[in-house]
């Protein structure tokens, strides 16, 4: 031990060798604060930065998103209660409301379990080729390029003339005879959203299940190709998958709320407000009622829908991947 | 037969390592070349375009490679903004310093939280950790609005702290530096405290360095989602002088159309770049702390 560790360790023991050297031993002040702080306030004081800015930051928002969404509030008036209107008004009048649904949900459907499956099966594939490395950054790269800056690339291939890269060659080919309207046309522009989504969609749950397949025991095949596992397919579903568990629920929590998020991608195509609003999804919706028609108490209603959608799904997968009892 | 051709993936016996090229093999190789092509080929495309001089940015049909490379397209980029108000250099000046200042806020906030989680003994802990679980479940951009309210209320609107403060507590990195934290041996850490080391003490000069990993994923996660972030900047600051480089593209490319279509590739290839460098020189530290990031649920 050098001399500098034996000084801290004989100044630590000092309060207790005179509690026993005393019939009855007093704690300072000191010694009681130093003890509760090494003890619980230490534990606080590294918590507290944290929590308050997660109360204040995420807690607080949710927990406004809930009051709000009850109510009429343009931020100048005080917040007037209207019951159930916003979510009457939500469901029956709002058209665009039912598109951005719609688009929401379409996004995550494809891009979700697209994204998910991709996700693990580029990561399978990966792991056992050469140059993994590489293949891992090259395929996870387009998940955290700014897709604002991706916009010129977009732009380009999607062009709405005979100028885009699509359009030239489908011209070229003679597959079609005007050039297609990827910018305009509602149907082709959700299209393209998706296409750019799922180019951007191997995020974080990527990387989990990269590592997680890394780190498999590799005994366990063994033992299984000995006991007659004839297949890759057996060694997925018997092996890999329950052991991986875990893995795959963080993956799902990720790939869920991305999937739910995509808004910025559809105003770098479509521009925003896009073409009768055929490219709205829920984020751009409520950030349209925020910041361009201060109609918060909608806007939260909106935010509670997706909270809500997102909530229930993480709680569904949370219970079909669940490991409690199996270790 | 088919239990003679299969190999289990992982296991170092003799048959695997035999050279065993097959049909499927050569497909796969072929198939996952396509892919990378897919993956990579916007990305360079970006670097291509900024590249190229205007007659070849106009030509039909549009070329994907330069003949001739230049930089004018970097400089018209500077130029384009001397007749506004705000110098280009403000816009990069304010994505480093507000993107750093998250960044690096963040990396000590989840670090703090995330060991005395599972290290420090707080009677909550479990509670706390759930509640952290539960939160990842939220779509944060729904967030967006409400924290507008609150940064509108504590009057930091139009301020460099309204981009910063709302978005260092990140559920998900308090996550990863306590799934890693959860393995550094508790025998190690007891040593410590019994050589008389404080609680301080053991956490700077034990933990930390066996946590870097942790950390060092925190700050790629945080730099990367941070820097490519184009919505706070758009709505919580109307000063021009205060916003950041996504905004800056979109000013450009919108006003600008076709003419200044190289000024924009210019400055998207300026925005991924920072980006990339940050991944290759985090990535063998997130591969560990990944590895530690499932959820028992």
């Amino acid at each position: 031990m050098n001399e500098d560790m034996m000084n801290i360790a004989q100044t630590a023991e000092m309060p207790e060798e005179n509690g026993l050297n005393n019939a009855v031993p007093p704690m300072t002040f000191k010694a009681k604060f130093s003890k509760w702080w090494n003890n619980t306030g230490l534990g606080w004081a590294f918590m507290l930065p944290f929590i308050i800015l997660f109360c204040l930051f995420v807690a607080l928002p949710i927990v406004l998103s809930l009051r709000y969404c009850f109510t009429y509030y343009n931020m100048v008036q005080p917040a007037q209660f209207n019951g159930l209107e916003n979510f009457r008004y939500m469901i029956m009048d709002d058209d665009v409301f039912r598109i951005a649904l719609g688009n929401t949900l379409k996004l995550a459907v494809v891009i979700g379990p697209v994204g998910y499956i991709a996700s693990f099966f580029f990561a399978w594939v990966i792991n056992n080729l050469k140059y993994r490395t590489f293949f891992v950054l090259a395929f996870y790269t387009p998940s955290i390029v700014s897709s604002v800056a991706m916009a010129v690339v977009w732009k380009v291939v999607f062009a709405s003339d005979r100028y885009g890269y699509i359009n030239s060659w489908l011209l070229q080919a003679g597959i079609i005879d005007e050039p297609l309207l990827f910018t305009q046309d509602p149907g082709l522009i959700i299209t393209v959203v998706i296409i750019v989504s799922l180019w951007m969609s191997l995020g974080m749950q990527f990387l989990v299940f990269i590592a997680g397949l890394q780190n498999m025991p590799t005994d366990l095949y063994e033992v299984a190709y000995i006991d007659g596992m004839s297949n890759v397919f057996q060694e997925l579903w018997y092996i890999t998958f329950p052991m991986m568990k875990p893995q795959l629920l963080f993956g799902a929590i990720s790939a869920i709320t991305s999937a739910f998020q995509v808004g910025t991608i559809c105003t770098d195509i479509a521009g925003f407000p896009s073409p009768d609003y055929c490219a709205q999804t829920l984020v751009l919706h409520m950030e349209d009622y925020t910041f361009y028609r201060y109609e918060l108490g909608y806007a939260s209603a909106v935010a509670i829908v997706l909270f809500a959608i997102t909530f229930t799904l993480g709680r569904i997968f949370m219970k079909v991947l669940s490991t409690k009892g199996e270790y | 037969m088919s239990s003679q051709t299969y190999v289990p993936s992982r296991v170092d016996l003799k048959a695997k390592k035999k050279i065993h090229i097959s049909f499927g093999k050569i497909m796969l190789y072929f198939f996952m070349l396509l892919m990378l092509c897919f993956m990579i080929i916007p990305l360079v495309y970006v670097f291509l375009t900024s590249l190229k001089p205007l007659d070849e940015l106009l030509k039909y049909p549009p070329p994907i490679f330069v003949k001739n490379p230049t930089f004018q397209n970097y400089k018209d980029m500077v130029t384009a903004f001397s007749s506004t108000t705000v110098p280009f250099l403000r816009y990069v000046f304010n994505s480093l310093f507000t993107t750093l200042s998250i960044t690096v806020a963040s990396v000590f906030v989840s670090t703090l939280a995330g060991y005395s989680l599972v290290k420090l003994r707080v009677k909550a802990a479990n509670t706390i950790f759930n509640i952290v679980v539960a939160a990842m479940m939220f779509v944060m951009s729904a967030t967006t609005i409400m924290n507008y309210l609150i940064v509108n209320e504590i009057g930091l609107i139009d301020t460099y702290w309204a981009l910063i403060i709302p978005k260092i507590a990140v559920p998900t990195y308090v996550f990863l530096v306590k799934q890693f934290a959860e393995q550094i041996p508790n025998s190690l850490l007891e040593a410590a405290r019994i050589d008389g080391a404080t609680e301080m003490r053991t956490f700077i000069r034990i933990a930390m360095p066996m946590m870097k990993p942790a950390l060092v994923t925190v700050f790629m996660f945080a730099f990367n989602a941070n820097w490519s972030d184009s919505v706070t900047s758009l709505y919580y600051v109307t000063d021009e002088a205060k916003r950041t480089l996504p905004l800056a593209i979109t000013t450009l490319s919108t006003a600008g159309g076709l003419a200044r279509t190289g000024a924009t590739a210019a400055i998207s290839a300026i925005m991924i770049i920072p980006s990339v460098i940050v991944l290759i020189l985090s990535q063998s530290q997130v591969q560990k702390t990944m590895a530690h990031s499932g959820i028992k649920a």
